[in-house]
């Protein structure tokens, strides 16, 4: 062949068809095959090669035929893809391919390019594509725990829009509000909001909006459509504002407090109880200062009168000293009644029934006045343990209380009946058997707004009333491990009820009273504090037969009657008064005069005529109690008993 | 060698002779879809007898298409004026790639499409590429050589389909030589790399 040779069609073809068909062969080197071989038949050479950089191997045969060879690079923008090698025969002949070659070389190495930068947006859409998966995947799984977190809490979360209207609730709502979640979806919390909290709510959602308040919390009670029970709802709320400053999203935690608010109810009548113990308990601690003052001074009174009595023979006097003798009466039941708060005021209780006993109180009371009365007891009604004297007081408030309050005529009607409290069915009673006994007036009724005071000392509506009555109820039905309970209708009447455990211990009954005499000798000592009561206890004692020493102290006691037992001087008995203000008192000195002498009759005596050492003076190393002030019959009977 | 007719393929307004061989080589999943279903439904249209051995086509994806351009599968189906097979069933009869068996086959579809008065007839086939992995396989490109003289006689006009991401460059530039026209980018050319088949046989028989 010579270089004159005319340029074949054919090849050429070959080439423009090698060109498009390259770029869609997958890889270089089944693109560098197909274009080797494609073009093995151009004129000038025997074959072609190629040589891919840094691959091992890409020659394709051994330039080891001596022939001249000639290289073209596949190189676009410095990158050399490949070389083309070929291995020429006629170099002439060859020649005027060389610029088509030349074209298609160039060309290819753009193909390479496209096909390298292909490959590597390939690479990053899947480096992309994986990580989207995976950041789905992660979204997916946050959002699962979201959910999972949202719908298994315990707490209600709700999300509103600007309108407070539900856009999101999770599965508690339902136990709240007794709607499916998905139905509450357009209500506002408000729907669900107890009457009492309404305005409440509102106002602490209004407010929030109206100063752009970013965060809230609030308590509020929510009411369940299907069963109307109510929870009581600690809330935190989230505002979430736009750039105008308009709400956009209402997010809500809240919490449920049923169980704290009902603990917190608890405590505060627990509370209000306690302050009612306190202020018994202090009512009690003056009540006795001056019950025992009292007694002191009425008991020289008593002691006077009754010796005057006695030796009285005009009948006019006499006449007015049982008056004075009467009227001291009320004065001790007055003082009795202030005992009652005194501390250690426990009820002296013996087993009865208590009926026909509250009849005959009520029927009293009421005898005389324009107000009727009706009894219903059943005959099986179980009987109590009580202190007559306490239970008759407690009557007596409570039918004065209702008399007044028909002060133009009325029914009270009184019912008793037996009942079976369980556990927790009373605010303070534990559960067991009571007898019931419920006084039903007509009258004006109590104001709800003081119903909660009535039982509270020195608290009174009647301008004339000391407020005692009812605190004095309410002190012996507790100290009776009963209750008083009160329910009343403004303008329809007022219910008292008495709640007395039934009978488990028998008490005795009480022991009959009769008139006695006594006679004595001997030496008798007396301690008090108060002038009145030694000298009114010497002329009773002196009345009766026995030689009386007086001392003010127990010290001076306890010396006395030291210095008589080493003396051998017999002292027949003793009558110590049991609290000497400054000096040392009768419990103290029962002690010392116990170590010398066990068997003389040693009496206390005091105006502290609930307290525990009178209620058992025996357990403190007394004969007997002596409760001031006393008759000299009272103090017959004593020695009577003991000296006899 | 009588004429044949000029027959329309589908996807390109270009015609050719009936009982033309042609190669499609595609690289992407849309060429090799919408050239197959046009060339089918241009064949069904004019009332010529369709065969399509392909494994990447099914009866719905076909079925839908036709229904789509008023035609019915069916009843296509029915009266034999279309063959659906799949590669390996047609090309690969107990495992084995046998080209005699091939040849036979195509002669007798074309027979019996002239017995059963179809005008004329095509066939589009789709080469696998574990033809170069199954016994017989080596005999691939004599196939196709042979093809190409049997249709002189038995003019059904024929598309051999070849992925370029499946087979080596090589074997793609090997299956040039043995088809006289080939479709690139949509277009019909004359094959330049192609060689006689008689030529392309003799030099196989003797390199």
């Amino acid at each position: 062949m010579s270089g004159t040779e005319p340029l074949s069609e054919k090849i050429l073809a070959r080439i423009a068809l090698l060109q498009s068909m390259a770029a869609m062969l997958p890889n270089k080197k089944s693109v560098l095959e197909f274009i080797c071989q494609g073009l093995s038949e151009v004129a000038g050479i025997s074959h072609v090669d190629y040589y891919i950089p840094d691959c091992k191997n890409s020659l394709t045969q051994e330039n080891d035929r001596g022939n001249l060879v000639i290289t073209f690079p596949l190189k676009h923008n410095s990158i050399l893809y490949a070389d083309l090698i070929f291995h020429l025969v006629d170099p002439d002949v060859f020649e005027p391919y060389k610029p088509y070659i030349s074209n298609f070389t160039n060309m290819l190495a753009v193909i390479f390019e496209q096909k390298a930068q292909r490959e590597l947006n390939s690479n990053l859409i899947a480096e992309l594509e994986q990580r989207v998966i995976e950041r789905t995947r992660e979204l997916q799984t946050s959002k699962e725990m979201y959910e999972e977190i949202v719908q298994k809490t315990s707490d209600l979360i709700v999300t509103a829009d600007k309108n407070g209207k539900f856009t999101f609730l999770n599965r508690v709502a339902e136990k709240i509000f007794g709607v499916p979640a998905e139905k509450c979806i357009g209500t506002s919390l408000l729907d669900f909001t107890h009457p009492d909290d309404y305005t409440k709510t509102k106002e602490v959602l209004y407010l929030a909006k109206a100063n752009h308040i970013e965060k809230t919390s609030f308590e509020s009670r929510q009411i369940n459509k299907q069963t109307g029970e109510i929870t009581h709802l600690l809330w935190a709320v989230n505002f979430q504002f736009n750039n105008e400053n308009c709400i956009e999203i209402v997010h809500g935690i809240a919490h449920d407090i049923t169980v704290r608010k009902k603990a917190e109810e608890e405590h505060q009548k627990y509370e209000h109880q306690l302050q009612q113990t306190q202020k018994l308990e202090s009512l009690g601690i003056l009540a006795g200062g001056i019950a025992h003052d009292f007694n002191n001074l009425m008991g020289g009174l008593y002691g006077y009168i009754d010796m005057a009595k006695e030796g009285c023979t005009n009948k006019d006097v006499a006449l007015h000293l049982d008056k004075a003798m009467n009227t001291i009466e009320r004065a001790r039941s007055l003082t009795q009644q202030l005992l009652t708060f005194a501390k250690g005021g426990l009820p002296v209780k013996k087993t009865g029934n208590l009926f026909p006993f509250i009849e005959d109180t009520i029927r009293f009371v009421l005898s005389g006045s324009n107000v009727s009365c009706s009894f219903t007891v059943p005959e099986d009604l179980w009987a109590c343990n009580f202190d007559k004297n306490q239970i008759g007081q407690v009557i007596d408030n409570l039918v004065i209380n209702a008399k007044q309050a028909m002060s133009s005529g009325g029914n009270l009607t009184i019912t008793a009946e037996n009942i079976v409290l369980g556990e927790n069915k009373h605010p303070v009673l534990a559960a067991g058997s009571y007898v019931k006994v419920s006084v039903i007036d007509t009258g004006d009724g109590i104001p709800q707004e003081i119903i909660t005071k009535i039982f509270d000392p020195f608290f009174s509506t009647k301008a004339t009333g000391h407020g005692l009555g009812l605190a004095t109820c309410y002190s012996i039905l507790t100290r009776h491990n009963g209750s008083l309970d009160v329910e009343s209708t403004p303008g329809k009447g007022s219910i008292f009820h008495i709640l007395l455990p039934a009978a488990l211990t028998i008490y005795p009954a009480e022991e009959q009273r009769t008139e006695q005499s006594h006679r004595g000798s001997g030496l008798f000592l007396v301690m008090d504090d108060e002038e009145v009561m030694r000298d009114i206890l010497s002329i009773m004692l002196q009345s009766l037969g026995y030689t009386v020493i007086c001392t003010v102290n127990g010290q001076e006691a306890i010396d006395f009657a030291k210095k008589a037992h080493s003396q051998h001087k017999h002292i027949k008995g003793m009558i110590f008064d049991l609290t000497i203000p400054g000096g040392m008192g009768g419990l103290e000195a029962i002690g010392e005069i116990r170590k010398f002498d066990d068997s003389v009759p040693v009496f206390v005596s005091s105006g502290y005529t609930e307290g525990f050492t009178m209620k058992n003076p025996e357990e403190y190393g007394f004969t007997a109690s002596l409760d001031k002030p006393f008759r000299k019959t009272e103090l017959v009977a004593l020695l009577e008993k003991y000296l006899k | 060698m009588e004429m044949h007719s000029m027959v329309s393929l589908g996807f390109t307004e270009e015609k050719v002779p009936a009982g033309t061989h042609m190669c499609l080589v595609f690289n992407n999943e849309q060429e090799r879809i919408q050239s197959l279903l046009k060339y089918l439904l241009l064949g069904l249209q004019t009332k010529e007898r369709v065969a399509c051995f392909s494994n990447n086509i099914t009866e719905k994806e076909l079925r839908d298409y036709f229904s789509e351009n008023g035609i019915s599968y069916d009843e296509r189906l029915s009266n034999k004026a279309l063959m659906l097979s799949g590669t390996s069933e047609v090309y690969f009869v107990d495992g084995v790639f046998d080209p005699d068996r091939m040849l036979h086959t195509l002669m007798q579809y074309h027979k019996d499409s002239k017995a059963m008065g179809f005008p004329a007839s095509r066939v589009i086939g789709e080469m696998m590429s574990e033809v170069e992995h199954t016994p017989g396989g080596e005999r691939l490109l004599e196939y196709e050589s042979r093809v190409t003289i049997l249709l002189r006689e038995h003019p059904i006009t024929t598309i051999c389909q070849y992925d370029a991401n499946t087979f080596s460059g090589a074997t793609i530039m090997e299956v040039l030589k043995v088809h006289p026209k080939m479709i690139v980018n949509g277009v019909v050319i004359n094959n330049p790399f192609f060689v006689e088949p008689e030529e392309y046989l003799a030099q196989k028989k003797d390199p």
